[in-house]
C-alpha cells in the first residue's frame, strides 16, 4: 500500500516540524479554554457551545495556516483494487469503531459505578448547531489535519504503519479534554488512518468520522 | 565506508561537506551530533517513562488509603454535629477510589509507552521521537487542564527543557532517516 513516500518540495523546516508546531498551538488553545472554564466555574449549555465554537474556529484557522506553510504533500495513491476494497469495507470499519466506542463507554460507566460519568460522556442533544460543531467540523478539519497533513508529513520520512500510528496518537492526544476517552480515540485514529491510506484520499476517513460522530450524537439525543 | 572516498590519499580528515553525508570532517561531525541527540532522546524518554511508571504504580496501590484519608478528613472537618448517610458515603468512596485507579493505570501505561519508545529510538528514530514528543506535550496539557498547579514553579521550566530536547531529537531523527534513505537509494543505483 502506497510503497513510495510522498514528495514535498518545501525547503527549510521539515513539514513534520511545522505540523508539530501547529499541533502544539491547538493543544495550548485547548489548555487556555480548559483553564478559562475552570476559572469561570459551572458553564451553562449556551456558554459551552460558544466556547466550542470559538475553539473550533481557532483550530480551523491553525489548520489553514499549516496547510499553506506545509505546501503540497503528494501522497501516492495505491492500486485501484485496494481503493475499491477500502470503499467496500468502510461500513465494517464504521461498525467496528462504533462497537468499540459503545462497549468502552459502557464498561467505564459500570466499572466506575458513577452516574455523573454518564452525563460527562454524554454528547449534547441533536440540533443543526451541534451537528455542525460535533460532527461536520471535526470530520473535515481533523481529517484534513491528522490524515493528510500529519500522516503525509510523517510519511515523507517513514513507512506507512509508522505514519498511521503517529497520526493516530496525535489525534487521540488532541482530545485532552476527554482523557478517559483516549483508548477508543486511538482505535478510531488507527482505523481512519489505514482507510485513508488504502483509499488513497480523504473522502473515506471524512465519511467515517462524520457518520460516527453523527451517530453518537443522534443516539445521545434520543436517550 | 564513505560513499565519497577521500582521493587525496593522505589519510587525513578534511573538512568534509554537508553535501556529502557520511564523509569525514563536518559530515561526520553532523552525524555524531545527530547520534548524540538520539541518545539524549533515549535518556529523556526513559527518564520520563520510569518516573511516570513508578509514581503511578505507587498511586494505584495507595489510592484506597489516600482517598479514605481525605474523605475522613473532610468528615472530621464538617464537625460531629453533621450526619452523613454511611451507605452513600461508602458508595462515593468506592467510586473515587476506582476513578483514581483508572487514571493511575492509564498513566502507568503511558509510562510503559515512554520506556518502549526510549528503547526503540535507534530502530525507529522518527516514529519514536515524534510519538514521544506528542505524548509528552499532550500529557502535560491534559494534566494542566485538570490541575493548573502542575505547571507551576520549576515544573514549567523542566517541561520546556524536555520539549526543546525532544524537538531537537526529532530534527536529528528526520536528518538521520533521510540520510539512511539516501544511502539506501545510492546503494541501489550502484
Amino acid at each position: 500500500v502506497a510503497a513510495e513516500p510522498p514528495t514535498t518540495a518545501a525547503a527549510g523546516m521539515h513539514p513534520l516540524l511545522k505540523v508539530i508546531i501547529a499541533y502544539s498551538v491547538m493543544l495550548v488553545v485547548s489548555l487556555v479554554w480548559g483553564l478559562m472554564s475552570h476559572a469561570a466555574g459551572h458553564l451553562d449549555e449556551n456558554e459551552r457551545m460558544a466556547g466550542v465554537l470559538v475553539l473550533e474556529a481557532l483550530d480551523t484557522v491553525v489548520v489553514l495556516i499549516t496547510a499553506v506553510a506545509v505546501g503540497r504533500l503528494r501522497v501516492p495513491k495505491p492500486a485501484a483494487g485496494i481503493r475499491i476494497v477500502a470503499w467496500l469495507t468502510a461500513p465494517v470499519a464504521f461498525a467496528a469503531v462504533l462497537a468499540v466506542n459503545v462497549a468502552y463507554r459502557q464498561w467505564l460507566i459500570e466499572f466506575l459505578r458513577a452516574q455523573w460519568l454518564k452525563e460527562l460522556l454524554a454528547e449534547p442533544e441533536w440540533s443543526m448547531l451541534t451537528a455542525l460543531l460535533f460532527a461536520v467540523q471535526p470530520a473535515l478539519i481533523e481529517e484534513w489535519f491528522f490524515r493528510h497533513l500529519a500522516l503525509g508529513a510523517v510519511r515523507t520520512v517513514t513507512g506507512v504503519h509508522a505514519a498511521v500510528w503517529v497520526s493516530a496518537v496525535m489525534f487521540a492526544m488532541a482530545h485532552v479534554y476527554n482523557p478517559l476517552g483516549l483508548p477508543w480515540l486511538l482505535v478510531g485514529g488507527i482505523v481512519f488512518g489505514y482507510w485513508r491510506v488504502m483509499s488513497g484520499g480523504l473522502a473515506v476517513p471524512i465519511l467515517l468520522h462524520l457518520s460516527l460522530n453523527a451517530t453518537i450524537l443522534w443516539f445521545q439525543g434520543l436517550l | 565506508m564513505s560513499q565519497y572516498p577521500d582521493n587525496r590519499g593522505d589519510g587525513e580528515d578534511d573538512l568534509g561537506s554537508l553535501g556529502r553525508p557520511g564523509s569525514s570532517g563536518l559530515g561526520s561531525l553532523a552525524q555524531s551530533a545527530r547520534t548524540k541527540h538520539l541518545k539524549q532522546a533515549r535518556g529523556i524518554l526513559l527518564t520520563i517513562g520510569v518516573l511516570t511508571l513508578l509514581f503511578n504504580v505507587i498511586l494505584f496501590f495507595a489510592a484506597e488509603s489516600i482517598v479514605r484519608g481525605q474523605i475522613q478528613a473532610e468528615v472530621r472537618k464538617a464537625g460531629p454535629g453533621k450526619q452523613f448517610d454511611q451507605a452513600r458515603l461508602r458508595e462515593f468512596e468506592e467510586t473515587v477510589i476506582r476513578e483514581n485507579k483508572v487514571v493511575a493505570a492509564l498513566t502507568s501505561v503511558l509510562g510503559v509507552v515512554f520506556i518502549v519508545l526510549g528503547l526503540t529510538v535507534k530502530q525507529f528514530p522518527v516514529p519514536a521521537t515524534a510519538i514521544g514528543l506528542v505524548l509528552y506535550i499532550g500529557a502535560s496539557v491534559a494534566f494542566a487542564v485538570y490541575d493548573p498547579e502542575s505547571l507551576g514553579g520549576l515544573a514549567i521550566v523542566i517541561k520546556i527543557a524536555f520539549i526543546v530536547a525532544l524537538v531537537k531529537s526529532l530534527q536529528a531523527a528526520i536528518a538521520y532517516q533521510k540520510e539512511a534513505a539516501a544511502a539506501a537509494a545510492g546503494e541501489a543505483t550502484v
